[in-house]
C-alpha cells in the first residue's frame, strides 16, 4: 500500500530520516515506535504529503506522493484521514463543522446525510452531544476524540493516527485503540499509528517499526519485538532511563556547552 | 453503482442496488428513493444483495430511510446483505434499529400481504 523508499529529511543539522525503507501493508494495523524527536511524526506528515522529504521516494498506491502536484495531492487525500497531534480542529467553528468540513470540502451529500454522518461518528468517539461546543471549551482529550472523528467521517481507506491516545484518560485510550483495531478489523482501514505507548501498540498493531534518531532500529510483529535482544530495544520497550538510547538531541557535552560563551 | 426500482404492486416498491454505496454514489441512491417517500406506499425495500461495499453514507442515507417509515405507520426493509455489508451496521451500533431480510422477493410479498 505504502513504500517508503530511501528516505532522507533532515532539519538543519538533525537527521529525522536517515535512508529508510520502510512497507506498510494493505489492511493491517502498523505502529511506529521511538522516542520523542526521533522522527516519528515528521514520517507520518511527509507520508501524507505534508511537507516534502529531503530525499527518496513515498509510494502510495503506485504513485510517488513527493512529485505530486497539488491537483493530484488533493485527490488522493479523500483516502486518507489524519489525526493530528495536536487534532488540528478549526477553532472558529463549533464541532459539529469541525466534523462535517471534510464531508462539505469533498461530497455532494445533503445535510440530512451529513448529520446522520456526523452522529454516526461522535457516537463512536463517545462524543454525541457536543456537536454544537466549541473547540476551546472541550478537554484536550475530548479534543483529540474530535479530530479522530473528523479523521474517519470520509471513511478513509488509510488513516494516519499520530499519538492517537496521549493525553487521554485511561477508558478513553482503551476505546480509541479498540476503535482503531475495530475499524482496521472489521472496515479493512490500513492503520499507520505513531506512539509512545508501547502496551497499546503491542495489544493493536500487526507490525511495529521503532525508529531511533532517524534509523529504524527494528521492526516486526508484536512477538518478535517483544522477544528481540537488541538492547535499544529492550530500553524502549521497558522504559529504562539508562541503556543505550540517550536522553538528549546533542552529542555536544553539557559542560562545555554551558561555559561556551566568552565573556 | 447501479440502481433499479421495481414497483411489484401498488403497496410496495422494490429498490435494487448492485455495485458500491459510498460517498460519490449515496446521492443518487437518495435520488431515487426521495421520489418514493411522497407516494404513499405500505414499505420499501431495498435489495442489497448486489452491494459489495458500503460506506457510512450509504449507512445515512438508509437511516433517511428509516426516518419516513417511523414517521407514519410504513416499513423499510433491508434485503440481502452480504456479511462485508452487514459488519457496517455492526460497527455502526446500527444493526438493531432495522428491519432486514434474507431476501427481497418475500420482504416484498410480506409487507404486501400485511
Amino acid at each position: 500500500m505504502i513504500k517508503v523508499e530511501n528516505l532522507y529529511n533532515t532539519f538543519g543539522h538533525i537527521e529525522t530520516a536517515k535512508n529508510i525503507y520502510c512497507h506498510f501493508e494493505q489492511k493491517k494495523v502498523t505502529c511506529i515506535l521511538g522516542g520523542s524527536g526521533s522522527g516519528k511524526s515528521t514520517l507520518l506528515k511527509q507520508m501524507v504529503g505534508l511537507g516534502k522529504p529531503t530525499s527518496g521516494k513515498i509510494i502510495f498506491d503506485g504513485q510517488d506522493i513527493t512529485t505530486l502536484n497539488r491537483k493530484d495531492m488533493y485527490k488522493l487525500r479523500k483516502k486518507m484521514g489524519m489525526l493530528f497531534q495536536g487534532s488540528a480542529l478549526f477553532n472558529s467553528l463549533n464541532i459539529y463543522e469541525n466534523v462535517a468540513f471534510p464531508l462539505r470540502e469533498h461530497t455532494d451529500l445533503s445535510d440530512n446525510v451529513i448529520n446522520t454522518i456526523i452522529k454516526i461518528k461522535l457516537e463512536m468517539v463517545g462524543l454525541r452531544g457536543v456537536e454544537h461546543l466549541m473547540p476551546s471549551q472541550l478537554s484536550g482529550g475530548m479534543t483529540k476524540r474530535v479530530g479522530l472523528a473528523r479523521a474517519i467521517v470520509m471513511d478513509p481507506k488509510v488513516v494516519f493516527y499520530d499519538e492517537p491516545t496521549s493525553g487521554l484518560d485511561p477508558i478513553a485510550a482503551g476505546v480509541i485503540d479498540k476503535l482503531i483495531k475495530d475499524l482496521n478489523l472489521k472496515l479493512g482501514v490500513t492503520s499507520i499509528v505513531v506512539s509512545h505507548d508501547v502496551d497499546a501498540a503491542l495489544k493493536i498493531a500487526d507490525k511495529i517499526i521503532i525508529l531511533f534518531y532517524g534509523d529504524i532500529i527494528a521492526e516486526g510483529t508484536p512477538e518478535e519485538i517483544r522477544n528481540s535482544d537488541d538492547p535499544k530495544v529492550i530500553q524502549f520497550i521497558n522504559g529504562s532511563p539508562d541503556g543505550p538510547i540517550p536522553f538528549k538531541m546533542t552529542d555536544k557535552d553539557f559542560i562545555e556547552d554551558i561555559l561556551d560563551e566568552k565573556i | 453503482m447501479n440502481i433499479e426500482i421495481r414497483d411489484t404492486n401498488a403497496d410496495v416498491a422494490l429498490l435494487s442496488l448492485s455495485g458500491e454505496l459510498d460517498m460519490s454514489t449515496s446521492t443518487r441512491v437518495r435520488d431515487a428513493l426521495t421520489p418514493i417517500y411522497k407516494k404513499n406506499v405500505k414499505g420499501i425495500v431495498v435489495d442489497l444483495a448486489g452491494v459489495t461495499y458500503m460506506d457510512s453514507s450509504g449507512i445515512a442515507t438508509m437511516i433517511e430511510g428509516l426516518q419516513w417509515s417511523k414517521s407514519g405507520s410504513r416499513r423499510f426493509v433491508v434485503a440481502g446483505l452480504c456479511d462485508a455489508v452487514m459488519d457496517v451496521f455492526v460497527l455502526t451500533n446500527l444493526k438493531d434499529v432495522f428491519e432486514f431480510a434474507t431476501d427481497a422477493e418475500s420482504a416484498v410479498n410480506d409487507i404486501a400481504g400485511s
